[in-house]
């Protein structure tokens, strides 16, 4: 059993990790509040992203552009697919809307590979080498932005769709599309601001990924699964409880780590939550018999 | 309703992720060798190697010289003309899963045989290369061999390189009487006499990239990582009986790759190693870079001695390190640097450049090239028809064959029923955006549980690996 002093470098470093999950889980369930689409293009996007940021670095632009590039990248292409598939999709069932996304996610993926072929790519962000010694442990701004950015983002979104005229109509969204639009909401363009704002969300996730992760095709892609997982533990409801999930998949995955015996399981961790959860919630929902 | 479909799509997702996401990869080996000069003597201590820091590799029987048919630079037989007679065909099986791709080498094999058709093909016969692709299923694979056998009629198997070719297959092959001139990962690929790798395996490489950090300084223990793939705990075995051998403690881990949590990964195994312990790494190139990254972020890069095997022996990886790792990453190489300078390096990447720039100049594209070499001088001294059998009992006969890339000779039968002829290796390390040679030729350490003692006392009798 390790101690305490074993687990804090893995503690900081999930909480690192369970902050950019739990930031991509609140931008997941935003959009799927607002138009019923579960994007899980969502970690392709965020690795094309920080792929477009790479080359524009290597080819000697200012890295700062090509960060803002890579942020920009998530928006716009998550603003343009669901600008142009989202209308037609809008009464299909959230199944197909998903599936649809998949569709996406493997258009990214070849066209990743096509592009940037097998060499290895990486980036390090100017924040990774600011570092700070917290305990024996070393810390990075990479590592505190991961940590703090997610909770800026979970409170400024929820502050937006309770304040906001284009938030409140993403909430009534969430409640009835056909009411909302009858009631003279301009769905289509609140349903892109919900697009291009997940997007831009995305875009961020992507760029503190590839620094926290690496800038690995398959693996950034594969990364909307604790995403996933946070924002199924919320239901697809809750910011808060999203984020809360986020953090805790994090910290449970980096903290196994230390654990001799589990840690070649940790990557389970997404699953094994979620599925706790879902069978906790169908419990819930079971009619009590007398 | 919805409810439920978005939670059963969000699941499905989940299972294809973990259905797709863990496999493995693999590592493997290459190698280098700055010629034939210096076999060091590191046997099984690690202690003894030749250290010549930037030393260059002296150049060993290159290409022009030994028993090889083809002159240096060309291909075949050099003619400029095309080959327009009857096809010869060959056939080749590679993994291809996320997180390894060892199509590189079959696709470098296709490479040097395209450019052999370009330069007269073999006495005006092409050679028609078919590649085929596994993806770890053992009933695919097996499936693949038979139709290449079988059906497509091929008459000799070059380039395999597989996790699982060598364990699955080598019954079929040896009842087919083929001998296959292939990149091995599985140590199966160097315990059965029907194939010879002109790799040492990540079995050997790892254990070089162990005695290259034992040299270097690390004690206590050393740990060996590498990919979560079948018969890991066997391509592991041999640092840790390094470990042992010495003295020391050997531990041995397994990864998913690509590897999801790199930060993690790092500080585990700067734990389990303990300060100034040993780490030897045992990833391709993109699957090790994320790793190397978490190491230097985290400050971990002074904290024991990393070592690894051959791939990321890759320019492009070099690239992406920054100088903290400089003269810090022990990678055994079982070819020489690919910017070496010297003959067949040269024509690899001539080739390359001309045939299959799409194959990052790497470890793996050496492996593709020599396969392709190595086989096509073969088929050149063919006496009489290309048949099948002929084929391989030529690619069986195949003995000190030179190349700059190799330390030795390489030859195909150790007659010992097991053949690692390539079992000399150099270390280099990154420096400034390059890999460059840190050890001259050393010998990779004979073990208990190893064949390299036998082997070697062969090669003496035998007057094979010698030059």
């Amino acid at each position: 059993m390790p101690d305490f002093e074993t687990l804090k470098p893995f503690l900081v470093l999930g909480l690192a990790l369970g902050g950019v999950f739990a930031m991509s889980g609140v931008g997941l369930v935003v959009l799927y509040r607002a138009t019923g689409v579960l994007n899980l293009a969502y970690g392709a996007i965020g690795a094309m992203g920080a792929l477009i940021s790479w080359s524009m670095i290597d080819v000697g632009i200012n890295e700062w552009v090509a960060y803002l590039a890579c942020i920009a990248f998530g928006g716009g292409a998550t603003f343009i697919y669901g600008v142009v598939f989202g209308p037609p999709f809008a009464p299909r069932d959230p199944l197909v809307k998903a599936v649809a996304t998949l569709g996406f996610l493997l258009i990214l993926v070849g066209l990743m590979q096509y592009v940037y072929g097998r060499d290895p790519h990486s980036i390090t962000l100017p924040t990774s080498k600011w570092n700070y010694d917290l305990g024996g442990v070393r810390v990075s701004w990479t590592q505190i932005i991961g940590v703090a950015f997610p909770i800026l983002v979970t409170a400024g979104t929820a502050v937006y769709l309770r304040t906001t005229k284009v938030g409140t109509a993403m909430r009534a969204l969430a409640n009835d599309r056909e009411i909302t639009a009858m009631l003279g909401v301009p769905v289509r363009r609140v349903e892109a601001a919900a697009w291009f704002g997940s997007g831009l969300v995305c875009g961020m996730a992507g760029l503190l990924l590839s620094n926290l992760v690496g800038l690995d095709i398959i693996g950034l892609t594969f990364l909307v699964i604790p995403a996933l997982a946070a924002a199924l533990i919320a239901q697809l409801r809750s910011l808060w409880v999203t984020l809360v999930a986020g953090f805790v998949i994090g910290l449970v995955q980096s903290c196994l780590t230390a654990f001799s015996d589990l840690a070649e399981y940790r990557t389970m961790t997404p699953f094994v939550l979620a599925i706790v959860a879902l069978l906790w919630f169908a419990r819930q929902r079971e009619p009590v018999r007398t | 309703m919805k409810r439920s479909l978005v939670a059963m799509a969000a699941a499905s997702a989940l299972i294809v992720a973990a259905c797709g996401g863990d496999n493995s990869s693999s590592s493997s080996a290459t190698t280098a060798a700055a010629g034939a000069t210096t076999a060091a003597a590191a046997t099984t201590t690690g202690g003894s190697a030749t250290t010549a820091s930037g030393a260059s590799t002296t150049a060993g029987g290159a290409a022009s010289g030994g028993s090889n048919l083809q002159a240096a630079g060309k291909c075949g037989a050099g003619t400029g003309q095309k080959a327009t007679g009857d096809p010869i065909k060959l056939g080749g099986i590679a993994t291809n899963v996320p997180g390894i791709d060892f199509t590189w080498i079959t696709g470098m094999t296709k490479a040097y045989f395209d450019c052999v058709n370009d330069n007269g093909g073999i006495n005006g016969r092409p050679i028609q290369y078919i590649a085929e692709t596994e993806q770890v299923d053992p009933q695919q694979i097996a499936a693949l061999a038979t139709k290449l056998i079988e059906q497509d009629k091929v008459l000799g198997l070059v380039g395999n390189t597989s996790i699982i070719d060598c364990s699955v297959n080598k019954d079929l092959y040896a009842k087919q009487g083929m001998f296959l001139i292939i990149a091995g990962v599985d140590q199966a690929c160097f315990t059965n006499p029907n194939y010879s790798a002109v790799n040492m395996g990540p079995y050997y490489s790892s254990l070089g990239g162990a005695q290259a950090a034992v040299r270097a300084g690390a004690k206590g223990k050393i740990v060996i990582v590498g990919p979560n793939q079948p018969g890991f705990e066997l391509i592991n075995s041999g640092v840790i009986d390094f470990a042992k051998q010495n003295g020391m403690e050997g531990i041995s881990l397994s990864e998913d790759t690509p590897i999801n949590d790199p930060a993690g990964l790092a500080q585990k195994l700067v734990q389990d190693a303990g300060e100034g312990g040993g780490v030897v790494l045992d990833f391709t190139g993109p699957a090790v870079l994320p790793l190397l990254q978490a190491i230097e972020q985290q400050g971990l890069v002074d904290k024991v001695v990393w070592a690894s095997s051959t791939p990321p022996n890759d320019p492009s990886v070099a690239k992406e390190l920054s100088s903290a790792w400089n003269g810090k990453f022990l990678i055994n190489a079982e070819f020489n640097v690919l910017d070496s300078g010297k003959p067949d390096q040269n024509h690899m990447n001539e080739i390359r450049g001309k045939y299959r720039s799409d194959i990052p100049s790497s470890s793996f594209a050496q492996m593709g090239y020599l396969a392709g070499r190595v086989a096509t001088d073969a088929l050149m001294g063919i006496k009489g028809d290309i048949t099948k059998d002929s084929v391989n009992a030529a690619f069986k006969a195949v003995k000190n064959f030179t190349s700059d890339l190799w330390c030795k000779p390489w030859y195909f039968d150790s007659t010992v029923g097991q053949n690692v002829s390539n079992n000399n290796d150099i270390t280099v390390v990154p420096k400034d955006g390059n890999m460059v040679q840190e050890e001259d030729c050393f010998a990779i350490a004979e073990l208990a549980a190893n064949p390299l003692k036998d082997i070697r006392a062969k090669e003496a009798s035998l007057g094979l690996n010698a030059g």
